[in-house]
């Protein structure tokens, strides 16, 4: 009986966060939520899970349509999803990236067991504090130092290694085949080089919601090569990711070289994608400069 | 638009006092009813949820001589009945001044700028740097797989902390609940302010 009522409240609590409940139920659960701290831990995990099924494409038609109306409906929410994708991305990037000492993806360590230090038993208190403070503020000056350089280390060191992480998927999806997985919903569009763009195709694009992958098929202009390489970089960002060995397919009034991305790493805004040639002397020609600009929520 | 709050130290200090005899205890739940009322007015889709939360708790403190003496029960839920008001009324203006054939559609709302979402992910990158370690990676940990390899390493992960999964479920609530709160405060603070 208890399991059933916990049911059929965890029910009502998803249906409360999709705007599907009378305004009978929703005064319930609300009054419930202002009042009740356990309660109100429940409804804000069921809306973190929500957001975790939403995200992974995981919620059934009807919901998705009633969490995209409903749930997105106003700035909060909005970025409460943002940064909910946004802590999943780097938490991919993070465990994609090899550990230093093992080769393999990243555990928690276990909170370090904390050990007494000696204490030394001296018998001129006022000495003692008098030497201890001097210490400590050397110490502490040193520290300060040491912290700041550790930490804009480390920051540099997180970026490196997100980019490479980055870097890898790409080259993953777009070079190795079968790196394209069979249940892919990829969104597919021809995008023009800059020069030659006319304003009905301004280069914005709409996938899906349920894109996970998005395939732009660079339009070529003049000389063609065996092997192409692209950057990609959102405007305003310094990050630029390579993918190299791309090829030229055929495509209906000429030639197009594909170019995948999973959608979850894009955002919204305006990218930049610059081809090169591969003309075997080693040195990159200028083929051509691309610019898209995702104008939906984040893809999926 | 922010409306200028007009409370007074006296008035704050009476709907502590009401709220709770004990001052750091109604400072609590003071703060609990704000953010309960905030999440409220979210989810009934109104854009200043912040505001509107404001506004309750301005009209509760005007009155709170009366309330202490004559209110009988729960003060959020008091404060709840006047928030769900002010929702009611926040509807009634907005439809009343939206042609009929847009009363429908009350979300098409401004997209967020590119700046916001550049400074969400800078805050979000400050704040879990300001996580500890243990906890930073137990999130990484804990949201780095999807669909069935997510349970079975989510499993994995409550195995090896010697807690249950649905323990682990409500530590990591936990841990995104302060993430939340310091991205919150990164953003308000940034407005006049560098990261620090």
């Amino acid at each position: 009986m208890r399991i059933k009522e916990a049911n059929e409240d965890d029910q009502l609590i998803r249906r409360f966060l999709l705007g599907d409940v009378s305004e009978e139920e929703r005064q319930r659960v609300e009054e419930s939520f202002i009042t009740d701290s356990v309660y109100s831990e429940s409804v804000l995990m069921a809306e973190n899970d929500l957001i975790e099924d939403y995200l992974e494409g995981d919620l059934p038609q009807a919901e998705k349509e009633q969490f995209d109306a409903h749930f997105l409906s106003t700035p909060r929410q909005r970025r409460k999803v943002r940064i909910a994708e946004s802590l999943k991305k780097f938490a991919v990037a993070e465990a994609a990236a090899p550990s230093p000492a093992t080769g393999e993806g990243r555990m928690p360590r276990q909170p370090q067991q904390r050990t007494s230090s000696n204490v030394l038993t001296l018998r001129k208190p006022l000495v003692i504090l008098s030497l201890a403070a001097v210490l400590l503020i050397a110490l502490g000056l040193g520290a300060w130092k040491i912290v700041g350089i550790r930490r804009e280390n480390e920051r540099r060191e997180q970026a490196q290694t997100r980019r490479a992480a980055i870097e890898q998927e790409l080259a993953q999806l777009n070079v190795r085949p079968g790196g394209t997985p069979s249940d892919a919903r990829i969104f597919s569009t021809d995008l023009s080089p800059v020069v030659v763009r006319s304003s009905a195709n301004s280069g914005m694009i709409s996938p899906p919601a349920q894109t996970t992958v998005v395939e732009l098929r660079l339009v070529l202009i003049g000389e063609e090569y065996q092997n192409y390489r692209a950057s990609l970089q959102k405007f305003d960002s310094t990050d630029q990711f390579t993918i190299p060995g791309l090829r030229a397919e055929s495509a209906t009034g000429g030639k197009v070289v594909p170019v995948k991305i999973p959608a979850r790493l894009l955002t919204r805004g305006i990218y930049q994608l610059r081809l090169r040639g591969d003309n075997g002397t080693g040195e990159p020609v200028e083929v051509g400069e691309y610019q898209f600009q995702l104008t939906n929520q984040a893809a999926r | 638009m922010p409306k200028e709050r007009i409370i007074t130290k006296d008035k704050f200090d009476e709907l502590l006092a009401w709220l709770d005899p004990d001052r750091e205890r109604a400072a609590i739940k003071y703060e609990q009813i704000r953010q309960s009322l905030i999440k409220i007015a979210a989810w009934r889709g109104c854009s200043d949820a912040e505001g509107l939360a404001d506004e309750a708790i301005d009209r509760v403190t005007q009155r709170v001589d009366e309330l202490r003496a004559t209110y009988v029960g729960d003060p959020a839920l008091y404060f709840y009945s006047v928030s769900r008001r002010l929702i009611f009324e926040h509807w009634r203006l907005v439809k009343s001044q939206v042609p009929l054939e847009e009363v429908g559609e009350p979300f098409a709302l401004p997209q967020e700028e590119p700046d916001d979402l550049e400074l969400e992910e800078k805050c979000l990158n400050h704040c879990l740097q300001k996580l500890s370690p243990e906890n930073r990676e137990l999130i990484m940990a804990y949201y780095r797989k999807e669909k069935q390899a997510k349970i079975d390493c989510r499993k994995e992960l409550a195995e090896q902390l010697g807690i249950a999964t649905n323990a682990l479920r409500v530590k990591i609530y936990r841990i995104r609940a302060k993430l939340e709160i310091c991205i919150e405060r990164c953003m308000k603070r940034a407005a006049t302010d560098e990261i620090d």
